[in-house]
């Protein structure tokens, strides 16, 4: 998993400081219980490159992007708070990237 | 299966959803101008009477949000981006359109895209000005992109050789969002 950090202008108003986008392995998801491994990854990643321990992974919700793609998203919480969220791309039931946004 | 006539992944809805992911910008007419310059000959500056003078360009066509709803039918009426293009001139190296919302939204439009033939910056719709939750004063409208690249009470219109990502194109969307190549996310 390949991960690049970016902090683009576009997204500050809406607080968010910090883009982290990871591309994955075509690694076939076919649940929850499957896409969970993948964010606990991207999780001690992002833990990594914020040098931030402590960090909770939930899922938040899913939805459909045309008939192919299924994006999910879960909230990335410290100490209960709120710090980010991070988005996972599915295609036909393949994860194909990661996107995590970190709020100020 | 195919929606007729739709692009692929599509599906007819009967209405519009409307997303104000940057809520929803008060607009003062008198104050409001659209501000065309970057990488350009000669910077313009338009008041929204001037431009409603400037209404070139009416058409019926559908609007396709990249979720996958579409909306059949939609009447837009505006001046056409080809005529605005050809009053500020572009630098021939320039490759991307930068626009901004007057709520901060961003979007980047590939240029060649811009120059469409039915591209336009609408200011009515379906037969009306521009209700707030669809962008009043202006938007742009591009028939074959999707429609987050169909920015809202556009404030600034940017020529550019450089790409850079608007709101949703960081967030992994497309750079050119294409309808019918399905170009929902960045490769």
């Amino acid at each position: 998993m390949e991960c690049r950090v970016s902090s683009p202008e576009s997204l500050f108003p809406k607080g968010v400081r910090a883009v982290i986008a990871c591309v994955h392995e075509h690694k076939v998801v076919r649940s929850l219980e499957d896409l969970h491994t993948h964010a606990v990854l991207v999780r001690d990643s992002l833990s990594e490159v914020l040098g931030v321990k402590g960090l909770e992974i939930v899922f938040s919700e899913n939805e459909a992007i045309g008939l192919n793609y299924i994006l999910y998203s879960y909230r990335l919480l410290h100490g209960g708070r709120y710090v980010g969220t991070c988005r996972f791309v599915t295609l036909n039931n393949k994860l194909i990237k990661s996107l995590c946004t970190i709020s100020q | 299966m195919r929606d007729e006539g739709l692009p692929p992944g599509q599906k007819a809805i009967p209405n519009f959803i409307v997303y104000r992911i940057l809520g929803q910008p008060r607009i003062d007419l008198s104050a409001w101008r659209l501000r065309i310059g970057g990488e350009v000959n000669t910077p313009r500056t338009y008041a929204y009477e001037e431009l409603l003078g400037m209404i070139d360009t009416s058409y019926v066509s559908d609007f396709h949000c990249v979720t996958g709803w579409s909306v059949r039918n939609v009447m837009w009426e505006g001046v056409s981006l080809r005529r605005l293009v050809s009053e500020v001139v572009p630098l021939r190296e320039v490759a991307w359109v930068f626009v901004r919302g007057l709520d901060n939204y961003t979007t980047v439009i590939p240029y060649d895209e811009f120059l469409n033939e039915r591209g336009v910056l609408a200011l009515r719709m379906n037969g009306r000005p521009l209700n707030p939750e669809q962008g009043f004063p202006a938007r742009i409208y591009i028939p074959n992109l999707y429609g987050w690249k169909s920015a809202k009470y556009v404030t600034e219109i940017t020529f550019t050789r450089e790409y850079r990502d608007g709101y949703w194109e960081a967030l992994g969307y497309h750079e050119r969002g294409n309808v019918w190549r399905e170009e929902r996310f960045k490769p």
